[in-house]
């Protein structure tokens, strides 16, 4: 019988294995677009400060010259091509992402965006299936590849996405009228690729500590997105106040469940990278865990949104690379990765990274 | 050791339902609750491996809906209970293997104890789509751990990459609408038989085991060519391959043939679970029915 909220490894016997975060890649479009010359892209006038409201000031999009697939595949190639990492040995492919366009705004339903990267990647060994869970699907599918990884399942794995959503903020441009429409946290998306190579480590190494999930469903239509209408791509609706409510009143409780069984306090925490919404978004969070806590991470939340809006589902990964290029992020540090998304799902990641990963990015001690 | 289904449902769309997987996921997912006297709240992970939904939803995870709609502890965290964790994942008619690994490898750390595997595809209707090819259909199952020798072996997947060629489903502008459209190669059959029998191969391989160890063979998809075609490459009597009778359903006809395969087998004996599907993709995994009483 489980005694946690949070879907994590309980109390069996230890894992045959530990996994290791073997790479992280992404890629970023070239083309900039400021959130002033979005903004000046609305039908209507809107009266709203969105720079203000959410600390964005700059988003990467794609001009249609890139779209999920190559969007996800371009990244697929950095993070193997960094650590010097042949597809070929790749087990599995798992692709995370919300939007599955291809050849510009046509949606790919079926087959899977997996089999398409793999393909592309050279990947010819690989399992591959498409997982969704709104933004928190890439650490979703880190979760099932650490707990595959863990039990001898696989060896090696990688979980992608690509996300061209830029498309729904200019959708929303057409239709936003004030600042309470429900299309208004379409304005802070941007494009990215993100990916992750897990690989198999012997018991003790750096690597995933522990993963936990849950899913508060009560609140699962706070934010629907679909295709609508003649607007090319999709439209998403968002109760963005109703999200934040509700994350900030679970996270707190499900964060000392996780560190708890990790053991470990959140003053051991050296690094915290959530879910990139909006700057003022993360800030409150962290006050409110901050709160609970009686004490604060070690460094304040990472914060990338600035720079490339909300990225859906490549958000921690787009935030990871960054940090570990920056040489921000040392060996052994432990670093805790947040999902909030739609759903609602709220998820924890804690891991560290080994010297053999930090040096790739160019930081030495 | 392995991952045992514990009950499962197959639901079919009525009026109501017609437009809405949500609807019919939700009554397959009930049902099954109800069948194996399951209460919710028990239910660990939900996955859901439909495909074609309400509104072609997008976000957030029609999982999430569903978890609420059963009632699976859908309210915030607190103190003395256990939380319902629940995502999507998409492989064509081979997504409900692809659940029952992910479920396998949860139960095998004892992350989980009690997870249900839903499935279940309708036409969005009102002209978000053109042609719509499957039945409205959903189903549910219901899977637990068993320490004896049964259940879930090992699944063993075969890529054989078509760029779409032979089935590709899409959403997109047409006449200034996003409608969903369908293609299919007419080989489609022979070429999802033809990687469903090599996932076979590599599947009998590893368990060092013959056909003629197997006592039922269930598959998907249900097409009768497809059957005509795997029961040729396999050397089997078509009689031998149990596919799900209606045969425009899609990924919940691995359940469904699943049913009517294993339905009267007695304890210990062995059903080989093949899928094939988009891509192409199929994997193939032997289950081994539970011991009587475990």
């Amino acid at each position: 019988m489980r005694k946690h909220w949070l879907v994590m490894e309980g109390d069996g016997p230890p894992a045959p294995f530990q996994t290791r975060l073997a790479g992280a890649g992404r890629h970023l479009p070239t083309t900039h677009l400021s959130t002033h010359d979005l903004m000046a892209t609305t039908r209507h006038d809107t009266h709203i400060d969105l720079e203000r409201l959410t600390g964005i000031r700059d988003r990467r999009v794609s001009n249609g010259d890139e779209d999920s697939y190559t969007l996800a595949t371009a990244a697929a190639l950095d993070c193997l091509g960094r650590v010097e990492q042949d597809a070929a040995s790749l087990d599995v492919v798992i692709s995370c992402s919300i939007t599955k366009l291809r050849d510009g705004l046509t949606q790919w339903v079926e087959p899977t965006m997996s089999g398409a990267v793999a393909h592309a990647i050279g990947a010819a060994n690989a399992m591959t299936f498409d997982l969704s869970n709104a933004c928190a699907g890439m650490l979703t599918g880190v979760t099932v590849l650490n707990n595959w990884i863990r039990q001898g399942t696989v060896e090696r794995g990688l979980v992608v996405s690509g996300e061209y959503i830029s498309q729904l903020g200019q959708n929303a441009a057409r239709h936003i009228r004030t600042i309470m429409s429900k299309e208004l946290a379409c304005l802070t998306l941007g494009d990215a690729g993100a990916a992750l190579l897990l690989e198999r480590a012997p018991a003790g190494s750096a690597g995933i500590r522990i993963a936990g999930f849950t899913t508060v469903a009560n609140h699962s239509r706070l934010c629907l997105a679909y295709p609508k209408g003649n607007d090319p791509g999709a439209r998403m609706f968002t109760d963005s106040r109703g999200i934040q409510r509700a994350a900030i009143a679970a996270t707190p409780y499900l964060l000392h469940e996780i560190l708890e069984a990790a053991g470990i306090s959140m003053h051991d925490i050296d690094h915290v990278i959530t879910h990139q919404t909006s700057a003022r978004a993360i800030r409150k969070g962290m006050a409110a865990v901050t709160a609970s806590f009686g004490e604060a991470p070690r460094h304040d939340a990472v914060i990338t949104v600035d720079r490339y809006g909300n990225t859906a589902s490549t958000t921690h990964t787009v935030a990871l690379v960054e940090e570990l290029e920056a040489g921000r992020i040392r060996a052994g540090e432990t670093i805790a990765l947040i999902a909030l998304a739609s759903g609602l799902e709220i998820g924890v990641v804690l891991l560290t990274l080994d010297e053999g990963l930090v040096n790739r990015y160019g930081h030495r001690d | 050791m392995g991952t045992v289904i514990d009950g499962l449902d197959v639901t079919h769309g009525g009026w109501r339902a017609r437009h809405s997987a949500l609807r019919l996921a939700v009554a397959a997912a009930k049902t099954c609750l109800d069948r194996a006297g399951r209460s919710p709240d028990e239910v660990d992970l939900l996955v859901n491996a439909g495909i074609y939904r309400d509104r072609n939803l997008a976000e957030p995870a029609l999982a999430a809906l569903i978890q609420q709609d059963v009632g699976a502890t859908p309210e915030a965290p607190h103190r003395d209970g256990h939380g319902t964790f629940s995502f999507d994942v998409s492989n064509g008619a081979c997504g409900v293997l692809t659940a029952l690994q992910i479920v396998d490898g949860f139960m095998r750390s004892h992350t989980i104890d009690c997870a249900l595997v839903v499935a279940s595809d309708a036409d969005p209707g009102r002209g978000r789509s053109r042609h719509f090819p499957f039945s409205h259909a959903g189903a549910a199952l219901m899977c637990d751990w068993s320490d004896d020798d049964c259940g879930l072996g090992r699944v063993h997947w075969v890529n054989v990459p078509d760029d779409g060629e032979t089935f590709r489903a899409t959403v997109g502008l047409h006449d200034s609408h996003n409608v969903l459209r369908f293609d299919a190669s007419t080989a489609m059959d022979e070429q999802f038989a033809t990687a469903a029998a090599e996932a076979v191969t590599r599947c009998l391989q590893d368990a060092s085991l013959g056909l003629s160890d197997v006592d039922a063979i269930v598959a998907a998809p249900a097409h009768a060519g497809y059957r005509v075609a795997l029961a040729t490459r396999l050397g089997v009597p078509e009689s031998r391959i149990t596919v799900a009778a209606d045969d425009r359903m899609h990924t919940a006809a691995l359940i469904a043939a699943f049913h009517d395969g294993a339905e009267r087998l007695r304890s210990d004996s062995r059903v080989l679970v093949v899928a094939a599907g988009a891509g192409v993709t199929a994997g193939a995994a032997l289950y081994r029915m539970p011991l009587a009483g475990s």
